[in-house]
């Protein structure tokens, strides 16, 4: 019997020393940079200006990918970073947090219409669109896809879309993606990490 | 006395027949952007009737056109919607309507809902008259 003591023992040691090592480890390095996502990009803002992807450096970013005429994800998962601002804005760090949102839908998301629809979500947003291959080149980087989807007669058209949010450093690297109903308190801590 | 018991039992299954029927538990709409052409709709469907049930469509006032969809991740990943006709509930099963999946796809809105208002939304089936109801306007996440 004494072998399965000591297996134990030795179990319960290796999870105790794990443990010690994953909290001691820098938070940052919890959150390995993807090097396969990501990168420099160019879209046009709410404002309808030239928007570089440089801008965004220096803070932590939340960024989704949706269409404003999605009726379920889009606007639920939008509410979900949304509140994750909220959260970090309570404690004093909502400057240092940027929630993006960029359409795959230049064609009916226009500026004017994405500044409207962001002022929703009482979080200071950034929208994003673009000419259809700055939006196409922009997705591509971030592993996005989206199909347009033909419309049913009476119907708009739509899309079918991956539904990723996608956590960036202070130097537009990707350190994390999420499902877009990832658990609000998570996405928080992370973000903390890289503050 | 057994008059009084035999009445009783048969109120009892007078009663039983009350409530065996088709319901909507949770009826909700989410609360979208003004500007937003669209929106979704969720409940649960209890069938407690012993025979199947068909929902085939939804309508309402607020509304130009609401379809009945599904909602999947593909093998891709890509989260794909696809207009169902008609949905059949079995005796005695719940068919439920929720967030990031099956839903009311509510297009073409007249007036955008706003959160704590409610609504009304009919729902429509093959074998029984229209079920008219109240649909809470929430935020949801």
């Amino acid at each position: 019997m004494h072998w399965v003591r000591n297996s134990l023992i030795g179990i319960v040691v290796l999870l105790v020393a794990g443990t010690l090592w994953y909290g001691l480890q820098d938070p940052q390095e919890q959150l390995p940079v993807n090097t396969r996502l990501g990168g420099e990009f160019q879209l046009v803002d709410q404002h309808g200006e030239t928007f570089h992807s440089s801008s965004l450096n220096g803070q932590v970013v939340l960024m989704f990918f949706g269409f404003t005429h999605c009726p379920d994800i889009c606007p639920a998962t939008m509410a979900r970073v949304s509140q994750v601002w909220r959260i970090l804005d309570d404690q004093g760090e909502g400057d240092q947090l940027q929630v993006v949102f960029v359409t795959f839908d230049p064609e009916r998301d226009t500026p004017e219409h994405l500044n409207k629809y962001v002022e929703f979500f009482n979080a200071p947003v950034l929208a994003l669109t673009g000419t259809p291959p700055q939006v196409a080149a922009t997705a591509e980087k971030f592993g996005v896809v989206y199909l347009r989807e033909a419309a049913e007669p009476g119907a708009e058209y739509s899309f079918s879309h991956s539904d990723f949010i996608y956590l960036l450093d202070r130097q537009g690297r990707v350190r994390k993606l999420y499902k877009s109903d990832e658990d609000i308190d998570l996405m928080v801590q992370d973000v903390q990490k890289l503050l | 006395m057994f008059k009084n018991c035999f009445n009783g039992l048969l109120l009892m299954v007078l009663s039983a027949g009350a409530l065996a029927d088709v319901r909507l538990e949770e009826p909700w709409v989410r609360a979208v952007p003004p500007v937003s052409s669209g929106t979704a709709g969720y409940f649960r469907l209890v069938n407690d009737t012993d025979a199947p049930v068909t929902l085939t469509g939804a309508r309402a006032d607020f509304a130009g056109h609401i379809m009945l969809h599904s909602m999947a991740p593909d093998a891709n990943g890509l989260r794909r919607m696809s207009h169902e006709k008609a949905v059949m509930v079995a005796a005695g099963d719940t068919l439920v309507f929720e967030p990031g999946a099956r839903h009311l796809m509510i297009m073409g809105l007249t007036a955008v809902p706003k959160a704590g208002e409610q609504v009304r939304i009919c729902l429509e089936f093959r074998q029984r008259e229209a079920l008219c109801v109240p649909f809470d306007v929430r935020l949801g996440q």
